[in-house]
């Protein structure tokens, strides 16, 4: 990595408003403050690092241009992050729909042994995280990845915060279930 | 993230791991790649077909064609979603007439109407975005046609931002019949919004019905009003609803029937009239009550037809609202907690009595604690058969501090100094 840092968050408003006057190495700060971050949740949603980085590179270009829509820089990552999230997910479906090569589960990394609070196999569950769709990986990625409650997730995939946590709270039933 | 169960925290756990360790990357090169991407689009649908066209641009005629024709569906030509579609009245979008964009839009993509004035009367029943792209809402001007509202959101979960209308009706009656918004069903919000009109007339800026999943207006200024009916369910915020000028009739917030429920927070208005409804109201300020452009039968059914609050059948809850310089404060049954209502021709009036169209016993129930009723003509009055409970009031420089005419309980009010 280049010898930069990302802009610390008292930064933020100055760099953001000069990226939006044009200032490319404003936006790099921004960069910088937030590319790692995107591509971990895009990894999750696309479950393919290349594919991730794809992902987020188009979420910088739509960043670029479209800077000054975003009225309040402490909407930034939010912002930023919903819009990685459904670029990964449009590249996600639109590289499914065109192969046909059976997906192998990446288990790297994956721990092995059943967790002692919940009797629960890391490879197990891997496996059932990498069999949902892109959308229900998307909110897993939003909530335990990104850190979003569920009033900022709300804002992000158009739920009420009371609907975002009645399917995240379905959602998870079900892997329990799935698994055991 | 620290109320997490077991099963969460694995979950978490696991997901991260699925993350894996960080990577090298240069911003720089990030940066410019994604700078090396135009700011506004010049990509713009190709004209129809005439002479001299290319062969690709006939192509797309073609394909026009056959599309009004119905034999190809539009979503073939487009079935991508989560799109950003343009337009621009000066022709440097991709389509020229929002009604355009609309038809092609499909459910997640957004439309950006860039600065110009548009005279549209747009149905919209797909989950999409519909966003001014100028720097203020005036920098995009959607008139309200004569013919009908401007937009029509039905059953869809839309969000519209940013955007201005203007009503050109030239009579009350015509401008409350062609609203600027019309909602039935669905879930919108609308942002950022203004709508006003280019005379002083009455007109409706949203109109709502059967919206049971919700609709949140918010961040908007209008000096059109908004009316609430028919099992409306709706969120008005921060928002500015009154007036334009001195002598323009009153703007407010009109809600009907006992299946409509507001909540009405943070706004500046000239009134609030509920008629059956439920409405929670709080902290807003509420001034300047002195015609409500209703219905004449409503305007005639209720006293003076000049309050700040006019709570009729149903539930009204105030709390802390600055309620003043209207004929009256809050009329009616209500219930109030906090506040301040000052100002006032009459503060506080419990009870309807000549008015025939209404039960008296239910809509005089008057319950006001820990408020601050000051510097009226009359504090609090309450009419015949209507029943006031006055806790903990403050009541001070009122000119007659109280004159009920019947049941009333005081509980302390207007022992503690103002």
């Amino acid at each position: 990595m280049a010898a930069m840092t990302g802009a610390a968050d008292t930064d933020l408003p100055l760099a953001f408003a000069s990226a939006i006057a044009g200032d490319d190495v404003a936006f790099a700060r921004i960069v910088a403050r937030y590319h790692e971050e995107l591509l971990g949740i895009a990894v999750v949603v696309c479950r393919d690092r290349t594919l991730a980085e794809e992902a987020v590179q188009a979420t910088w270009a739509i960043a670029w241009r479209k800077l000054s829509t975003v009225r309040d820089p402490t909407r930034l990552r939010p912002w930023l992050v919903s819009v990685a999230v459904n670029e990964a997910k449009q590249l996600f479906r639109r590289r499914r729909r065109h192969t046909t090569v059976a997906y192998v589960a990446d288990l790297a990394g994956a721990t092995g042994g059943p967790d002692p609070a919940t009797g629960v196999a890391g490879v197990d569950l891997r496996l059932a995280l990498e069999r949902l769709d892109a959308d229900d990986r998307a909110l897993l990625a939003l909530r335990y990845v990104a850190g979003f409650d569920s009033t900022e997730l709300a804002g992000v995939v158009g739920l009420t915060p009371a609907g975002v946590r009645t399917r995240l709270k379905r959602l998870l039933d079900g892997l329990r279930r799935e698994l055991g | 993230m620290d109320q997490l169960t077991p099963f969460e925290r694995q979950v978490a756990g696991e997901l991260r791991t699925m993350v894996g360790s960080s990577t090298r990357f240069d911003p720089f090169e990030v940066a410019r790649a994604a700078a090396a991407t135009p700011r506004t689009s010049t990509w713009r649908m190709p004209a129809p077909l005439g002479i001299g066209d290319t062969p690709a641009t006939a192509v797309t005629a073609l394909l026009a064609g056959l599309v009004a024709l119905g034999l190809l569906t539009t979503e073939w030509l487009a079935p991508q979603t989560g799109r950003e579609l343009s337009v621009a009245a000066d022709g440097t979008g991709q389509f020229e007439t929002i009604a355009a964009a609309v038809d092609v839009a499909q459910d997640g993509d957004v439309i950006v109407v860039y600065p110009g004035t548009y005279e549209e009367s747009l149905l919209i029943t797909q989950d999409i975005a519909l966003r001014g792209g100028g720097e203020r809402a005036s920098d995009v001007v959607l008139r309200i046609p004569a013919d009908g509202p401007a937009l029509r959101l039905q059953d869809a979960d839309v969000t519209v931002a940013r955007i201005a209308f203007l009503s050109t009706q030239p009579s009350d009656q015509a401008a409350m019949r062609r609203p600027a918004i019309d909602i039935e069903g669905g879930r919108p919000l609308l942002e950022g919004l203004e709508a006003h009109a280019d005379e002083p007339v009455a007109f409706t800026f949203v109109r709502l019905a059967a919206t049971e999943r919700g609709t949140v207006l918010r961040d908007s200024v209008s000096s059109g009003g908004v009316r609430a009916n028919r099992g409306a369910q709706v969120s008005i915020e921060d928002s500015v609803l009154r007036r334009a000028e001195p002598g323009a009739p009153a703007v407010g917030i009109a809600l009907g029937r006992t299946d409509t429920n507001a909540r009405i927070v943070g706004n500046t208005l000239n009134y609030v009239h509920v008629d059956g409804a439920s409405a929670y109201i709080d902290d807003n300020d509420i001034a300047g009550a002195s015609a409500l452009v209703q219905s004449a039968t409503e305007a005639a059914s209720f006293r003076e037809g000049k309050c700040g609050v006019s709570a009729l059948l149903g539930w009204t809850i105030l709390v802390d609202n600055r309620i003043h310089d209207n004929q009256t404060g809050v009329c009616g049954a209500a219930w109030i907690e906090g506040g301040r209502i000052f100002d006032n021709r009459v503060g506080v009036w419990s009870g309807r009595s000549g008015n025939p169209g209404y039960l008296p016993g239910r809509i005089s129930d008057m319950h006001v604690e820990d408020a601050t009723v000051r510097d009226n003509v009359v504090g609090v009055r309450g009419a015949s058969m209507s029943e006031t409970v006055l806790r903990d009031v403050q009541m001070c420089g009122n000119q007659v501090r109280t004159d009920l005419a019947a049941s009333a309980s005081l509980d302390d009010s207007g022992s503690v100094a103002c």
